[in-house]
């Protein structure tokens, strides 16, 4: 019991440590990246490459959350787990509740 | 024997997954690869803990010499829980890393998908951990639930087939 808490403590120890960094290296790289790029290309360039790679990827952003499907998706999940959470609850009141006797 | 196997073990379901990046010259080959490798190691976390339990469940019901087999069997249920729950913890703190890593990336699948997963992992937590009998009965009744181990799969199978766009 001890040794399985203990463990599980680590793991999750392990998670948040190797995770925080990794999330700030990333958005330092990418900026990293940008500057160089813009630096070897000069500025014209890259400000149209980047005005493209930004519609781009407004795109994906409108694809990702307004679209029809993946929200549905999404309420649809919702929905499961709150009715999942409520017919649970609801078995448990059903079990618990006293059963009324008609004389 | 047992503490000489744990960690072979653990070495190699930690490395189960490299062959999944190793392959960068594909990298829609490599997402779907992870994608499958996550779902073999789900099934491996949970098949062998839900039939064990139907099995006892199934045995005790029909008693006689199926009933002696299933007392037989209860030293064996602890390990099995154990493992259902490391490797499930593994699972679930390697995929919310896998989702800040790619938050940029964020879909409603990978939401939804991470929504679920949490509701059963806290579930599953409370259900091994707390001591009061209400909050067990819900946990266990919850974490057992048919629409939300579907409902699991089914957006696994999403995500992997929706990594790549």
């Amino acid at each position: 019991m001890k040794t399985l808490t203990l463990g599980l403590f680590l793991l999750l120890t392990l998670s948040v440590v190797t995770t925080v960094p990794a999330v700030f290296a990333d958005e330092d790289e990418w900026d990293d990246d940008d500057e160089g790029v813009y630096e070897q290309r000069g500025s014209g360039e890259m400000t149209r490459e980047q005005e493209r790679e930004r519609e781009h990827d407004d795109d994906d952003e409108r694809l990702a959350l307004g679209g029809g499907i993946p929200d549905a998706i999404l309420y649809g999940t919702i929905a499961v787990i709150v009715g999942s959470v409520a017919y649970t609850g609801f078995k448990i009141y059903k079990t618990k509740r006293p059963k009324l006797t008609l004389r | 024997m047992n503490t000489k196997i744990i960690p072979i073990i653990f070495l190699i379901l930690f490395l189960a997954p490299i062959p999944a990046f190793a392959d960068d010259d594909d990298s829609e080959d490599a997402i779907e690869n992870l994608g499958w490798v996550a779902l073999g190691a789900g099934v491996i976390a949970n098949m062998p803990f839900i039939l064990f339990n139907k099995w006892r469940k199934y045995a005790v019901r029909a008693g006689g010499q199926s009933l002696l087999i299933a007392r037989q069997t209860v030293q064996f249920y602890k390990p099995v829980l154990n493992f259902h729950i490391i490797l499930n913890s593994i699972g679930y703190f390697a995929g919310m890393t896998h989702g800040l890593l790619l938050v940029n990336d964020l879909n409603s699948i990978s939401l939804s998908l991470a929504i679920t997963m949490t509701v059963l992992m806290i579930s599953g937590i409370l259900l091994r951990y707390t001591s009061s009998r209400n909050t067990k009965v819900f946990n266990k009744l919850l974490h057992g639930q048919f629409g939300l181990v579907f409902l699991l799969i089914a957006l696994i199978v999403l995500h992997v087939l929706t990594g790549d766009d």
